[in-house]
C-alpha cells in the first residue's frame, strides 16, 4: 500500500503543472543510528526456556528476553527525492539500506569456567553463544515525509517532518564466530529467533535545518504495526512455550542524517515561459 | 547544485525505486535441515516421545548420544524435564576394586523436575531433596557405556559384567538425612551430592544404617535382572518405573 502511495504523490508532484515555485530535488544522503531499540516481549519464568539435552543438561532461559539495544555508526546509503512547493512545504521519497548487529541476552546453566573447559579448552574463541547471540540484521527501507520549513528569508532554515517508513527485511544471521563448535545449539536458538516480519511499517518523525542544498536532521523511527510474525500469539495462544513464540514486541530507533541535493529541477521555470 | 530544465531521469528513477523494492521482499527465513529442538530436548509429557542425552565435544556437531529414554504415551501425567548424570568418584572406584568388584560403567542416573515448578534458580546455600517420580508406564533406557573412560578393552569379562542398580531414597524414605540436590554456581541443579552417593554406593548408608555410619559393603547393590547387551556396540537396555535408582555395569570377581 505504501509503495502505491510513494508512487501515486511522486508522479503527482512531477506531472502536475499547476503550481508556482515548485522545486524537485534529487539527491543522496547518509543517516546513522545512534541509538536502536529492539524489545522482545516478556515471559513467565517457565515459558522461555531451552532444555538442551547434552552432558550439562543446559539450560538456556531468555527470562522475557532481556532488551537489546545496539547502535550503529556506520553511515548508511540513501537516495532521495524532495518535492519543494512555494518554499515552505516539502514531500520526500527515500530509498535506503541500513545494517547492525545486536544480541540476544539469556542464562545459560552452566557454569563458565565448566563450559569453556568442554567447548573451548584453549581459549582461542569468543564465549560461542555461551550467555548471548549475536545477531545481523540487513534491512532496505523505503519512506515517505511531510515537512515544513520555516524562515523563507534565511540560507539557514529549520524544519519539522513527519511520516511513514517501510523496512523490507534483506537478511538476519547469526554472528559468524559461532558457526562451528556450538552450532546444533546455535542453530535451534537462532531458528527461534527468526521471526522477525519481512515487511515491518513505521512512522518518523523529527526535525532539522537545511542550508542551501544541504541538510540536517534529527528523526526518531516507531514501528506501528506488528513486528513479529507469531506476534498474536502472545495475546491469544494458550500454550507459547514451545512453538512459535514471538520475540520482537518493538522496534524503534533514533537517526541523525546528513543530505545533499544532487540534481534540481525547476518545475516553475517551464510553466511559466508558457 | 547543477540546475538541469528537464524531468525526464525522474521516470526512470521511480522505475528504478519500484525494481528495488520488489527485489527487496526476497529474503527467506532460516530452515534447519539437520536437527531441531525436538530431537534436542530433555524436556517431555504425557505425549511421549524420546529424549537423546548427547555427548559433549569441543564441536557438538557430532551427535553421539550416550543414552537414550523412550517414554510410551501416558507414562507421564505433567511435563517433567530430566537431567541426567554419570557420577564417577576415584576413590571409590578403588574401594569397590578392593571389594573385588570391577566398574565397567559410570553411575548413570536423572534427575526430573516437573516443568510447572519453573526450574528456578537457587542459591548455593539452598538444599533441595530428591523428588521420587513414578511413571505409569516404563520406560526404556538404552545406556551407552562404552563412553566410559576407565573402561580397558583388554579384560574379556566386560561381557559377563551385569547391570545393578543402587537405591537413591526419596524424601523422608529412609531418614530425615536424604540425597540433597548439588546447585552450581549459576544456581542450578548439578547432580546430588557426591558424598551422599559415595555413601549409597560403598555402604556406608543404607536404610537400616545412618548416613556415613556403616562399613564398606555392596548391601544397597541389586541385580537388576531383566536387561538386555549388545556387545557390538556396548549398550544396555533396561526398563525403569521411576528414578529412584542410579545404574552400573559392573563385574563381581567371587573369590
Amino acid at each position: 500500500m505504501l509503495k502505491r502511495i510513494l508512487l501515486f504523490t511522486v508522479s503527482i508532484l512531477i506531472f502536475s503543472n499547476s503550481l508556482y515555485s515548485q522545486f524537485l530535488h534529487i539527491g543522496l544522503k547518509s543517516f546513522i543510528t545512534p541509538k536502536i531499540f529492539m524489545g522482545f516481549f516478556e515471559y513467565d519464568a517457565t515459558d522461555y526456556v531451552y532444555y538442551f539435552s547434552n552432558e550439562y543438561n543446559e539450560t538456556i532461559r531468555f527470562s522475557g528476553l532481556e532488551e537489546s539495544e545496539a547502535n550503529s555508526y556506520t553511515p548508511f546509503p540513501d537516495l532521495y527525492i524532495r518535492y519543494n512547493n512555494k518554499n515552505h512545504l516539502f514531500f520526500q521519497a527515500e530509498l535506503f539500506a541500513t545494517w547492525f548487529t545486536n544480541e540476544a541476552k539469556y542464562k545459560n546453566s552452566v557454569d563458565f569456567p565448566e563450559y569453556i573447559r568442554v567447548f573451548n579448552p584453549v581459549d582461542d574463541r569468543e564465549n560461542l553463544g555461551y550467555n548471548t547471540l549475536k545477531m545481523e540484521w540487513v534491512f532496505t527501507g523505503n519512506s515517505l515525509s511531510a515537512g515544513f520549513l520555516f524562515l523563507k528569508s534565511k540560507a539557514l532554515r529549520p524544519y519539522i517532518f513527519a511520516g511513514g517508513t517501510t523496512l523490507y527485511l534483506m537478511k538476519l544471521d547469526q554472528g559468524k564466530f559461532y558457526d562451528d563448535e556450538r552450532q546444533l545449539r546455535n542453530d535451534i536458538i537462532f531458528s527461534n529467533l527468526s521471526t522477525f516480519k519481512k515487511t515491518t511499517i513505521f512512522i518518523h518523525g523529527g526535525l532539522g535545518f537545511q542550508y542551501k542544498a544541504l541538510s540536517f536532521d534529527i528523526y526518531y523511527r516507531n514501528n506501528i504495526a506488528d513486528a513479529d510474525i507469531y506476534a498474536n500469539n502472545y495475546f491469544d495462544a494458550e500454550d507459547i512455550s514451545l512453538t512459535n513464540r514471538p520475540n520482537y514486541d518493538y522496534f524503534d530507533s533514533i537517526n541523525i542524517s546528513i543530505s545533499l541535493n544532487i540534481f534540481s529541477f525547476n518545475l516553475s521555470k517551464n510553466h511559466l515561459k508558457e | 547544485m547543477k540546475i538541469i530544465k528537464h524531468n525526464t531521469y525522474s521516470k526512470y528513477l521511480i522505475l528504478l525505486i519500484i525494481l528495488i523494492l520488489t527485489i527487496s521482499a526476497c529474503y527467506q527465513y532460516p530452515e534447519l535441515d539437520d536437527i531441531q529442538y525436538e530431537d534436542y530436548r530433555r524436556i517431555i509429557g504425557p505425549e511421549g516421545g524420546i529424549i537423546n542425552f548427547y555427548k559433549n565435544y569441543e564441536n557438538d556437531s557430532i551427535k553421539d548420544v550416550l543414552v537414550k529414554m523412550e517414554f510410551p504415551e501416558d507414562a507421564l501425567d505433567d511435563f517433567i524435564v530430566f537431567n541426567m548424570y554419570e557420577f564417577f568418584d576415584e576413590p571409590t572406584h578403588h574401594e569397590l576394586d578392593n571389594m573385588s568388584l570391577e566398574q565397567y560403567s559410570y553411575f548413570l542416573y536423572f534427575v526430573p523436575f516437573y516443568e510447572s515448578d519453573g526450574y528456578n534458580e537457587h542459591s548455593q546455600g539452598d538444599t533441595n531433596q530428591h523428588i521420587s517420580i513414578n511413571f505409569n508406564l516404563p520406560v526404556t533406557v538404552t545406556y551407552n557405556f562404552s563412553k566410559y573412560e576407565y573402561y580397558v578393552e583388554e579384560i574379556n569379562n566386560i561381557d559377563i559384567a551385569k547391570l545393578y542398580r543402587i537405591k537413591i531414597p526419596a524424601e523422608n524414605e529412609w531418614e530425615m538425612n536424604n540425597v540433597w540436590i548439588r546447585w552450581n554456581l549459576q544456581g542450578y541443579p548439578d547432580g546430588y551430592s557426591d558424598i551422599d552417593l559415595i555413601y549409597l554406593i560403598t555402604g556406608k548408608w543404607t536404610e537400616s544404617i545412618s548416613w556415613g555410619t556403616g562399613e564398606l559393603s555392596l548391601s544397597n547393590w541389586e541385580e537388576v535382572t531383566e536387561y538386555t547387551y549388545n556387545n557390538i556396540d556396548q549398550t544396555v537396555v533396561f526398563d525403569i518405573n521411576n528414578t529412584d535408582y542410579m545404574y552400573v555395569m559392573a563385574y563381581f570377581m567371587e573369590i
